[in-house]
């Protein structure tokens, strides 16, 4: 059926959406890429500056450290968050009862707002906060954890030792022999430590300064490294979620094939499960990748208590150059590294295209 | 007999077979699954246990205890009724407490001391003043204090003495709390007492006990940091401005959802139904500016918000809308990822029916206001009300860049705030904040509790906005 002046009808039902793009996106775009050739600072007349703000910007320690955070941060937690969650999706898989139960409770701090979430985690990473205490307890109690791993690893060996000698194909985690072994090194270990016989630690405050420090810890501010973990605990079990719903798809058979021609462990997780699942891992990689590297809440909020230099990133040096340095805002500053942001974004992107991913495996 | 036999199962592992018994494997099935729902519990407690932890705190005095401890005087139910019955005395209300005219307070403190023929010296009652944020009137001048011995028992070799602290109200003043500080004697222990005070401290001049009011109120008693939360922090004209943070997110909210309703359906109707030229590249256009991040185009927008959207503030009467709700409303006046997420949802709808509309003579408008709409109930609440709410009321970058008037401030920003305007080192003053961040989470953890399924769905369809 041929409708004419449908587009007459469709633009004025567009037109709420044409005005806010028009005027919240690409006018926006376009002045801030004006703006980043401009000394332009609020108050004072313009002058055209060329790449000055640019050159300026590579001059800058801080965003060449904020550049550095933002790409380390990036990195670190997408990388850590997908391979947590593919490894509790992996032990996970299985029917599961009550998932809805599960599920609700592990998107609580994803619903919940960066607010809350940031002000919860500044308050347990405090220098007599809970986390602090929680490490003085593992200092005081390692003896006893160091025996009972031993005990369990110990007793595993033998069991699954002694299985495979009878000719039965127990792996090393065997869950039925693993549960003896648990229980086996906890009663031991309770036992050791009652009479004595494997002494407590004596007690020693631990005082990690999280969030008020400039110390750095495997060449990342501390600072730096507590929104990290903190965004990783965040963000690990809905990508788990996301990862268990792809892998009860793929069929078990697939499983039972692969261990049938002799396939390890490692082999099974690389040839069978990763396959399967690509596009749907490749999703949450890019996802979180975008998502790490514009990460702005949880650094402006912990700006209160922790030194700038420890934990800005591209985002935050974007809003820092406008309204937090105090002085007047270098709005073509700010401009020239929001535009550095954009085209780092659009560089992962561009490869998630590259690689070939249509439209349906990004939102399936 | 041959069904007695155990049944054997060939089992593959690294390409070998083994011949098992059914029980060597039923065993191991069973056990993983009590593996995996361990894990699974596990994981709950690592995911909530925090939140539990923060709401458990908000109601201790000192959350930055060291040790930390899970037990909190507060949430002891026989304090409750002691501090009910001294909110009734205190001759205003066994509720909030108060210190009112005609109140005649009887406090019983118990010390324990060494064993000694001499009976000690009374111990010493000072009234303190209020803290200086709260405002209030310092009680003392009206109130007459007594302490006489009431027990004295011997146990363990030692002395245990109960005091009873008598005060009474002379004056004609209601105030709101009664601060106080008991001294006992050098050398004296402090054992119990009707209310617990919130510090114990041993000096060599004395053991001090204080408490920040001695006439709570059972829900002043309780809930002492969420009202700490509530009423602190004041603006101009000592108005709460918690409260007014708490009712401007909700107002934003309403006004969002309502906006994101019209204008996101409007638009997802559109590309979802009609046809125009440049459809699919309007699309993709949508899907590109979800990935922009929000700080490459905040800069203009500011300056549009403060130069009040090409002079059209000036229709209301204001030279910006800086420090105005909007602000809030410019750059999200219609939600891309609500655009996004109704569109595949319109998609799904069969074409047939409006189809039918049309042969029978039906406008677009039409259409859409009548077939359409009613067929998208189910995205409307999901996407134009609950993701509306929960992205509004939990919004930071843009309220925080266009909201500077305190009296403005959403919660997330007034919360924030906190953090940065009481000295955050102090143990209390984390009291407050906790209370605080519990206050702005109740809300939306209601609405994820009702409306789960339309939150995960949201989360699965709008990743890439994270």
């Amino acid at each position: 059926m041929k409708r004419r002046g449908e587009w007459v009808s469709a633009f004025i039902f567009l037109l709420p959406l044409l005005f806010t793009l028009a005027v919240a996106f690409i006018y926006a775009f376009v002045r801030t890429v004006y703006f980043s050739f401009t000394d332009y600072n609020l108050f004072h007349i313009t002058k055209f500056v060329g790449l000055d703000n640019y050159t300026q910007l590579f001059a800058d320690y801080r965003f060449v450290l904020a550049l550095t955070h933002s790409l380390v941060y990036a990195i670190v937690v997408t990388a850590s968050q997908t391979f947590l969650a593919l490894l509790l999706a992996v032990v996970l898989n299985q029917k599961i009862r009550g998932l809805t139960f599960f599920r609700a409770s592990y998107y609580v701090p994803s619903v919940a707002s960066s607010v809350a979430i940031t002000l919860i985690f500044i308050w347990l990473m405090n220098r007599k906060g809970t986390i602090n205490w929680i490490l003085t307890m593992l200092g005081r109690y390692w003896p006893l954890i160091i025996t009972g791993l031993a005990l369990v690893i110990l007793v595993q060996w033998f069991q699954v030792f002694s299985e495979r000698r009878h000719g039965l194909p127990a792996r090393a985690f065997d869950p039925a022999l693993l549960g003896i072994s648990l229980l086996i090194g906890a009663v031991v270990t309770t036992i050791l430590g009652r009479f004595g016989i494997v002494h407590l630690y004596p007690m020693v405050d631990v005082a990690i300064p999280w969030l008020t420090t400039r110390k750095m810890f495997l060449g990342i501010p501390l600072p730096l490294l507590s929104i990290m973990m903190l965004n990783i605990w965040t963000t690990t079990p809905t990508m788990m979620l996301l990862l268990l719903a792809g892998l009860q798809d793929v069929p078990q058979e697939l499983y039972e094939a692969a261990e049938m021609d002799g396939a390890t462990p490692g082999q099974k997780l690389f040839h069978v499960t990763v396959p399967a699942i690509r596009p749907l891992l490749f999703m949450v990689i890019t996802m979180g990748l975008i998502g790490t590297l514009q990460v702005f809440d949880q650094v402006a909020i912990t700006a209160g208590v922790a030194p700038l230099e420890s934990t800005i990133t591209l985002a935050y040096y974007v809003y820092w150059n406008m309204f937090g340095s105090g002085g007047l805002p270098k709005v073509g500053m700010a401009s020239a590294a929001a535009l550095v942001l954009a085209a780092l974004t659009l560089v992962i992107v561009f490869i998630q295209r590259r690689l070939g991913f249509s439209e349906k495996g990004w939102y399936s | 007999m041959s069904n007695q036999e155990i049944e054997s199962v060939t089992v593959y592992k690294r390409g070998q077979a083994y011949q098992v018994d059914a029980h060597w494997l039923a065993r191991r099935r069973v056990t993983r699954k009590v593996m995996v729902y361990s894990l699974l519990i596990l994981l709950v407690v690592f995911m909530i246990g925090p939140l539990v932890y923060t709401l458990i705190s908000s109601f201790s005095e000192n959350p930055l205890s060291w040790p930390p401890s899970l037990e909190s005087p507060r949430l002891w139910p026989p304090n409750w009724a002691a501090a009910w019955n001294l909110g009734v005395q205190g001759g205003r209300s066994g509720w909030t407490g108060g210190w009112a005219s005609g109140g005649r307070v009887e406090l019983a403190v118990t010390f324990r001391y060494p064993k000694s023929d001499t009976s000690p010296a009374l111990p010493r009652v000072q009234l303190l003043a209020p803290p200086y944020e709260s405002g209030a009137a310092n009680p003392a001048p009206n109130t007459n204090v007594k302490v006489e011995e009431a027990q004295n028992k011997t146990l363990d070799g030692n002395d245990e003495i109960t005091y009873n602290v008598i005060l009474t109200h002379q004056g004609t003043e209601t105030y709101p709390l009664l601060p106080m500080a008991v001294i006992g004697p050098a050398g004296s222990e402090f054992v119990r007492a009707t209310l617990p005070p919130v510090s114990v401290s041993s000096r060599s001049s004395g053991t001090y006990l204080t408490w920040k009011n001695v006439t709570p109120g059972a829900i002043g008693y309780v809930f002492n940091s969420f009202i700490g939360a509530w009423t602190t922090y004041k603006g101009r004209g000592g108005v709460n401005l918690f409260p007014r943070w708490i009712v401007n997110s909700f107002m934003i909210a309403g006004i969002r959802i309502l906006i994101t309703t019209l204008f996101a359906t409007m638009a997802a109707f559109a590309l979802a139904r009609l046809r125009f030229p440049g459809r699919n590249a309007l699309f993709f256009f949508i899907i590109f500016t979800m990935m922009v991040p929000g700080q490459v185009t905040f800069i203009s927008n500011y300056l549009v918000v403060r130069d009040g959207v090409f002079g059209l503030s000036h229709l209301f009467g204001m030279k910006t809308f800086l420090n105005t709700f909007w602000a809030l409303f410019l750059p999200s006046l219609v939600s891309t990822s609500a655009v996004f997420m109704m569109k595949q949802f319109m998609e799904s709808i069969p074409k047939e029916i409006e189809e039918a509309a049309r042969i029978d003579g039906a406008s677009t408008f039409r259409i859409y206001t009548q077939i359409i709409l009613p067929l998208c109930k189910p995205a409307i609440a999901a996407v134009g009300v609950i993701l509306t709410f929960q992205g509004s009321w939990n919004e930071f970058f843009w309220p925080m860049v266009v909201l500077t008037q305190d009296s403005k401030f959403t919660l997330p920003i007034g919360l924030n705030f906190f953090l940065h305007y009481y000295n955050s080192v102090t143990g209390s003053v984390w009291g407050m904040i906790l209370a605080g961040t519990v206050i702005s989470v109740i809300p939306i953890l209601i609405i994820f509790i009702l409306f789960q399924r339309y939150f995960v769905e949201g989360f699965h369809m709008s990743g890439i906005k994270q």
